[in-house]
């Protein structure tokens, strides 16, 4: 053991391995910044590299890409409010308004931090459990796969605002989303209405940046000139560092969760960030200030979301199992490089293995000092105008869009799914609750159908399973007491009861999607139709007090909001939601004739043109910037763009093609 | 710039193009030439999986024996049990050599079961190469089974009841059903939605009792559990060998293969519909196990380009070091003789369809 601690020392700092490491954390660092890339794409990019090369270089270049890209994927998150990647979804949440009270610099460097801390936390972990953590994954069977998803379900009940009805409501839409797609226990397609693209539920990229790019971005549109409202960076460098220094032991202990999620069978990566973020709001004081730009809520989601991918490495190295779809690619490099990973790696090449997890640690290192030092200039992003920058963000996500299943259903399902982010916006319907029944929803009814399957309800007797529950109970409790404090209710807040007409609208619409999922499971046979017809079924039964109150109170009350009560209508650019999502519809129509490539610089131009008031070269050179980028991702990464009905016709050249 | 300067260095681009191409044609004589082009293999499935691994492993050798050594990239589109990504190669792939499809037993299970959804015409489409895996058949040691003596094993699994898993009830996993069924091992609860890597490790915990998997993920992934004392491998579906006979695996020599089984249980070798059946799934499972195909209008030249190179890949000894698991060593074949294999895997008769769809639709999904 000595022995295999030592040469994995020296290898680590041989300058040939620290080359091939911050060659792959660069990498990484890259691929985490823009948004709908992740650690997958990444891998995929790298492996035709790694063929042929000296396997311990070949792991530090992977192990380098993988590691970090949780860390830079901060950077839209916090600056922009466009998750980097679905694994840091919930630091949107106070990062991004953050950012907007000109605290961007702090909210970085608190983030990075956080990085830093909870990637050594995996690492150091990772060096100690590798040895025991086999009768730990083995304990989890799939009943108590099921009791985490429950659990992970409660611990979520906070999240679901000031008023739970509404919020549990919007979770059941989430599950209903999440029903799209085949039946796990009979392999029936539902939903699909004839269309290929539906045969399966929509991918959690597009989700994510449907329930918060979208919104976020029009909503910037309309109010503001640039994102920081103060046109301020901060001065926080210092103050980011001393904020997770104070908050250390919730660093600690969402690096635990982070971890040990990563490790488990059952959860996935995705909801990692959420569970840290509702164990921040559940454990410490002052939980008003969440939302609005409260540092907690960074630090916890960051420590969580790079300590998994110390965590999922146990399951990648001891089974050859990947805890996450970058982990599934690392395995593939790993074989191209001769190494099969398994028990026999840790009697056997010990060595590599303590290479492997140092590299985590290393890796964690440079990537959150390379963050830390490039960030001042990044986050002068917030200080641009933001009709200038709007389009070139907009092209981005639906780019983001595309790579979830390369299909034109993915940029028409962002356009329906962000037109019901900005309404839920808009009326008060809490975002991260859709957003985490989606994420679930899939998890939720391949489990209750495999445990009852197995186990009838005779799985409750099982000792995990209890402890479970009791947690589950636990989060619940915690929900229920620590509900927001009421805001004030005032005739012309957003709370008011007058004027609401668009809301009942909008109520009878999600409404009305019930009754559709409810309608297409008459269709189906029991066992597909169960699980559909369930969630439609709670999720009316949730909504039927929203609508009572909607329809009969006659004061103001937490049921109502609508955000038009808090825009300034005296502005004399002011423009409605629907006069920015009829620009994006425009965009996607003529990407339809000439395809996305052309469509995007077409609308590329005309916005700066028309909304920015640029100059016509300012524009071409925008558009033709954009082009280019989109080319040379698509040269490097191998991706290909939606085609228009041009396409079909001719023949074009890189990069239109 | 100046009107003498452009000409020099659009005089330079031209040497340096014409250069390249000398480069790159150098070693080939024939009259295909992929050099400076991209060639894409469409994977049709997930990043990671079985059949992602066999096209990543073999992309780099194609680039090192395709004429020309054009660049050559693996290109996932996965989605609707593999249906998207087929579906698409058929619509979109011009037979120009630059785009091949990566195929694996889903790849003709949704052919052959997919229903409407599947518009892709799999027995149009040329093979360059088309690899066997074998299938190993396991059960828990708490059953009772011990891997001696298979009339022994089948008696005892035909006593009790239990619990084991398939992705869909259309999918790979039909040739396990159905072999279990022909054994008169009939009290099967199987369960959908569940992977094969999930029904490994729920076998392992106890939560499942029996089995399939590939030969190589067996090797890999259960050989640890079978050394513990945990898991007992009892049957192989067996191997085609040149002449044609169903003779025993040939990474598992000590193992029977099924007519074996059948004929120690029933006295007599398997025939009838669900034989017919079984040896479609045996050919989509394990003979046609993964492949990579042309579009169905590829040309003789560019098709025997291909064929070469795949040959010449699979010997490489580079190749084989890395392949133990992804390819087990067993024998490939090309061309027409992959043709031929592929044809006996999926042109199903509409007879031996419906009789498929009856007992999928009366007996399996009865047991779930």
């Amino acid at each position: 053991m000595e022995d295999a601690v030592l040469k994995a020392i020296v290898t680590l700092l041989g300058p040939s391995h620290l080359a091939f490491l911050s060659l792959g954390v660069i990498l990484g660092l890259a691929v985490g910044i823009l948004p709908g890339l992740g650690g997958t794409a990444g891998m995929a990019l790298l492996l035709p590299f790694v063929f042929g090369m000296d396997a311990s270089h070949a792991i530090a270049m992977m192990i380098g890409l993988q590691s970090v890209t949780a860390t830079s994927d901060t950077f839209p998150s916090v600056l922009m409010g466009i998750p980097g990647t679905s694994g840091s979804q919930a630091t949107v949440m106070d990062g991004f308004p953050m950012a907007k009270k000109g605290e961007a610099a702090r909210a970085l460097s608190a983030a990075f931090t956080s990085s830093m801390f909870g990637g050594l936390f995996g690492a150091a972990v990772l060096s100690v459990a590798i040895f025991f953590a086999e009768p730990l994954i083995m304990a989890i069977g799939l009943s108590e796969q099921l009791m985490l998803v429950v659990l992970a379900l409660a611990m979520v009940g906070t999240l679901t605002g000031i008023s739970p009805a509404k919020g549990l409501a919007a979770c059941c839409i989430g599950l209903m989303i999440g029903a799209f797609g085949s039946a796990p226990g009979t392999g029936e397609v539902r939903l699909t209405f004839d269309t290929e693209y539906l045969l399966d539920p929509v991918k959690i990229v597009i989700m994510g940046l449907a329930m918060f790019a979208i919104p976020e971005i029009i909503d910037l549109l309309r109010r503001g000139k640039t994102i920081s409202e103060t046109g301020k960076l901060g001065s926080g460098w210092l103050k980011g560092m001393r904020d997770w220094a104070r908050n250390w032991g919730l660093s600690l202990r969402c690096a635990a969760i982070g971890c040990l999620v990563g490790a488990l069978p059952g959860l996935g990566g995705t909801v990692i960030d959420w569970i840290a973020y509702s164990h921040a709001i559940q454990t410490t004081p002052n939980r008003d200030s969440y939302g609005t730009g409260d540092v907690r809520g960074v630090i916890a989601p960051e420590s969580a979301n790079n300590a998994k991918e110390g965590g999922a490495l146990i399951p990648t190295i001891l089974f050859g199992i990947p805890g996450s779809g970058s982990m599934a690619i690392l395995l593939g490099g790993f074989i191209l490089v001769g190494i099969e990973p398994g028990f026999e790696m840790i009697t056997m090449q010990l060595d590599l293995v303590y290479v492997m997890i140092w590299s985590v640690a290393l890796a964690n290192i440079v990537g959150a000092g390379t963050c830390l030092f490039l960030a001042p200039q990044i986050a002068k992003l917030t200080t641009i105008r933001y009709a200038l920058m709007a389009p070139f963000m907009l092209g981005l996500i639906f780019f983001a869009a595309f790579q979830a299943s390369r299909d034109w259903g993915d940029l028409i399902a962002l356009m329906v799914l962000g037109t019901l982010g900005v309404y839920m916006k808009r009326f008060g319907w809490p975002r991260p609750a859709l957003l985490i029944g989606f994420v679930l929803a899939g998890q939720v009814e391949a489990s209750v159908n495999e445990t009852v399957s197995i186990y009838g309800y005779s799985f409750l007797q099982r000792p995990i399973v209890i402890v479970l529950l009791i947690l589950t109970i636990i989060a619940v409790v915690a929900a229920l007491r620590f509900r927001p404090s009421q805001p004030e209710l005032s005739d012309d807040g957003v709370h008011t009861h007058r004027d609401r007409t668009p809301q009942v609208v909008f109520f009878f619409f999600v409404v009305g999607f019930a009754v559709l999922i409810l309608w297409d499971s008459t269709r189906h046979d029991y066992l597909t139709a169960l699980y559909p017809r369930l969630v439609a079924l709670i999720g009316l039964f949730f909504m039927a007090p929203v609508g009572f109150h909607l329809l009969t109170k006659m004061q103001p009350h937490t049921v109502f909001y609508d955000a038009k009560w808090t825009e300034d209508h005296g502005a004399a650019e002011h423009r409605t939601n629907e006069y920015y999502l009829g620009w994006l519809i425009a965009m996607l129509g003529i990407s339809a004739l000439v395809g996305f490539v052309l469509g995007i610089a077409t609308f590329i131009y005309a916005f700066m043109r028309v909304r920015a008031r640029s100059s016509h070269m300012y524009c071409t050179i925008g558009a033709v910037t954009f082009v280019l980028f989109l080319g040379m991702l698509s040269h490097f990464l191998v991706l290909q763009y939606p085609h228009g009905l041009l396409q079909n016709y001719v023949d074009l050249p890189w990069p239109f093609q | 710039m100046t009107k003498q300067a452009s000409i020099k260095s659009c005089a330079m681009v031209a040497a340096g193009f014409a250069a390249t191409i000398l480069i790159g044609s150098a070693p080939a004589v024939a009259d295909v030439n992929f050099a400076g082009k991209k060639i894409q293999i469409v994977v049709p499935a997930k990043e990671g999986g079985g059949l992602d691994r066999y096209a990543r492993l073999l992309a780099p050798f194609f680039q090192k024996y395709l004429p020309g050594k054009p660049t050559v990239l693996v290109f996932n589109k996965p989605g609707g049990g593999l249906i998207k990504g087929s579906n698409w190669f058929q619509r979109k792939a011009k037979p120009d050599g630059l785009i091949a499809l990566g195929i694996t037993t889903s790849v003709h299970t949704s052919f052959v079961f997919g229903g409407k959804k599947v518009k892709y015409d799999e027995l149009g489409w040329r093979s360059v190469i088309v690899s066997p895996l074998g299938t190993v058949f396991y059960a828990r040691t708490d059953t009772g089974v011990k891997g001696k003596d298979p009339a022994a094993d089948v008696k005892v699994l035909q006593a009790g009841k239990w619990i084991t898993s398939g992705k869909t009830p259309n999918s790979a996993e039909l040739r396990m059903f159905l072999a279990l069924e022909m054994l008169g091992i009939k009290n099967i609860k199987p369960i959908f939605g569940i992977s094969t890597a999930k029904r490994r490790n729920a076998i392992i915990r106890g939560e499942m009792h029996l089995g399939i998997d590939s030969a190589g993920a067996f090797i890999g992934k259960v050989t640890r559990y079978v050394k513990k004392g945990v898991i007992v491998p009892w049957m192989t579906l067996g191997f085609i060998d040149s002449a044609g006979n169903i003779v025993r695996d040939p990474l598992f020599p000590d193992l029977p293969s099924f007519p074996e089984v059948y004929k120690a249980v029933h006295g007599k070798a398997p025939s009838g519909n669900d034989w017919k059946m079984l040896k479609h799934l045996f050919n989509m499972g394990v003979m046609a196990s993964k492949g990579i195909m042309l579009p169905k209008e590829t040309p003789d030249d560019v098709l025997a380009a291909w064929i070469s190179a795949a040959k010449m890949a699979v010997k490489d000894p580079e190749l084989l070091k890395r392949a133990k698991r992804d390819m087990g060593g067993y024998p490939h074949s090309f061309g027409a003789d992959a043709d031929k294999i592929k044809k006996d895997a999926v042109d199903v008769t509409p007879e031996s369809k419906a009789w498929m769809r009856n007992w999928i639709d009366n007996v399996l999904r009865k047991k779930a």
